[in-house]
């Protein structure tokens, strides 16, 4: 079980190499709707890398709801330390399941209130 | 005599007012007409293929360039090499065009040819995943969809003009010139940014097009592999690239002071329908299709000052489309040259390329001598340049694309007047 922090450090590498952007512009408050405008095929694409590095199924909700990265950062932390808590048919270590897209998930902006579904 | 700002057919005339080329021979106009002037191969041997074990061991390819220049890492991280090309070619040609700020953007289309489009990308996924599906990045299907090139550039400048991706084989780079310029002569575009595409100097493609026996196999020598209408001839080379003109109304262009590069004057497209991978040997389609292009921009064929063949160093190819030139022209064949001799054979981009090097040429009055050109068996049928430049009074030049399926495409393209 990774820390928090070091849960941190991989989402900001994820996130980083699917928008091409520095890890290091990535802080806690970063909004990747608002300052990124991410698209719900980025969005889903650092979910399906995080999948695989972390062996944790990953609700897409999760990903979506996030108000900031730091809120994500949460909220993988939480589904991490106690799967009970994860959404409903998530399973943890050697789950194969797919990332299943929402449905249309317009880039939220501003940003999703948490933790509701898409906007 | 037509009004100056009328086409003979009555529609508008179209204006060449941008050229933005990703080559093996350069990155830009000057750099590639230089190469093609000076009869420099680009062939050279690839590693990778020869680690592939491909019987091919070279390619003509775009030397490197940073895309940074032109692309945020983002954009290039969901792109493919050949929607990568395009951008930046057409990145180049819209600068060059310097189309004024506030032209509606519903009223500028994209108009682009590709041959093979996101195949090799599709390839790369799928060596990379076939035992992993679960696994494909989920940017795969927009990666490689044929139509990314040509989507991409609308939706990075926001033309909501019609996006179109033609695909005709090896003319698909002169389909969509001449689709594109149809389109500004009928009044559906005030401008087209047009041209062609391929970049697919992968395994299986490479693999595939030597399984036909298409490609040269002239490994010891790759900058003597390109060698059109040589009797040493050994079939083509694969290149990749991309070629992109900007096109817009005549009056337009006349109106706002551009500077006109020439004007797709003319346009013609058939079909052998003889057979899926060779012309047909007599060239009867292939010099119908080129006294339609010539017809169509109101010219005779006495009116043309040079011809660019497809010329791709095939046997066939080369054979069926001198025999072509020679049934419009019966022994007074114009000046002829083809460029794939210096930058390979570009496929989707192929016939775009051919098009903004004639107009470069015709303006100058300079036809490039074919690249490895010494001995031919059609040198008694057609009047190929070989050796040094032909110097030539500025006239109009018919460019040729010919493709797999029959495909041929013609243009005609007239210098400024």
């Amino acid at each position: 079980m990774p820390t928090r922090e070091e849960l941190a450090a991989t989402v900001r590498t994820v996130v980083s190499d699917v928008l091409g952007a520095d890890p290091e512009e990535l802080r806690e408050r970063t909004s990747l709707a608002e300052e990124y405008g991410i698209d719900s095929l980025e969005l889903m694409e650092v979910g399906a890398r995080l999948e695989r590095t972390l062996r944790l199924r990953i609700d897409p909700d999760d990903l979506l709801s996030a108000r900031d990265l730091g809120h994500a950062v949460d909220l993988l932390h939480a589904r991490l330390a106690d799967p009970a808590t994860a959404a409903p048919g998530s399973r943890t270590a050697d789950a194969v399941i797919t990332l299943t897209p929402p449905a249309p998930a317009p880039v939220p902006t501003p940003a999703v209130p948490a933790p509701g579904g898409p906007a | 005599m037509s009004a100056p700002h009328r086409h003979p057919s009555g529609g508008h005339r179209v204006a060449v007012t941008g050229i933005g080329l990703k080559t093996p021979a350069g990155h830009t106009l000057d750099q590639v007409y230089a190469a093609v002037l000076a009869g420099r191969p680009t062939a050279t041997r690839v590693e990778r293929l020869v680690e592939a074990d491909l019987p091919v061991h070279f390619a003509c390819l775009v030397p490197e360039f940073d895309p940074e220049a032109y692309l945020s890492r983002r954009e290039a991280r969901q792109i493919d090499r050949p929607a990568q090309l395009l951008l930046c070619a057409a990145d180049d040609a819209l600068a060059d065009a310097a189309l004024p700020a506030g032209q509606p953007r519903d009223r500028i289309g994209v108009q682009i040819g590709t041959g093979i489009g996101g195949l090799s990308s599709m390839e790369a996924a799928t060596a990379g995943y076939v035992d992993r599906p679960r696994d494909l990045p989920v940017h795969t299907v927009p990666r490689t969809m044929a139509n990314s090139p040509a989507c991409r550039v609308a939706l990075r400048h926001g033309f909501q003009g019609v996006c179109t991706t033609y695909s005709s084989a090896c003319a698909s780079g002169g389909t969509a010139l001449g689709e594109a310029a149809r389109r500004i002569r009928h009044g559906e575009l005030d401008v087209a940014v047009a041209g062609g595409v391929d970049a697919a100097v992968s395994t299986v493609v490479m693999g595939a097009f030597a399984r036909m026996r298409a490609l040269s196999q002239r490994n010891g020598q790759p900058a003597l592999a390109s060698r059109p209408f040589d009797a040493d001839r050994d079939g083509f080379v694969m290149g990749e690239g991309a070629a992109v003109l900007v096109l817009e109304r005549w009056e337009s262009a006349r109106a706002r002071g551009a500077r006109i590069h020439g004007e797709i004057a003319g346009y013609a497209e058939n079909c052998d329908a003889f057979h899926i991978a060779a012309p047909h040997e007599d060239g009867e389609v292939a010099a119908r299709c080129m006294q339609r292009a010539v017809a169509d921009a109101g010219l005779s064929l006495a009116d043309i000052g040079h011809i660019s063949a497809h010329g791709t160093s095939t046997v066939p190819g080369d054979r069926a489309e001198a025999r072509a030139v020679d049934r419009c022209y019966r022994g007074q064949s114009p000046p002829v040259t083809a460029v794939k001799g210096v930058t390979g054979h570009l496929i989707g981009a192929a016939g775009a390329l051919a098009a903004a090097l004639a107009l470069h040429c015709a303006a100058r009055g300079l036809v490039p001598p074919i690249a490895n050109l010494h001995h031919s068996p059609e040198a008694d049928l057609v009047d190929l340049v070989h050796g040094t430049p032909r110097a030539v009074a500025p006239a109009p030049v018919l460019a040729n694309a010919f493709g797999f399926g029959g495909q041929n495409a013609c243009l005609v393209l007239a210098p400024p007047t």
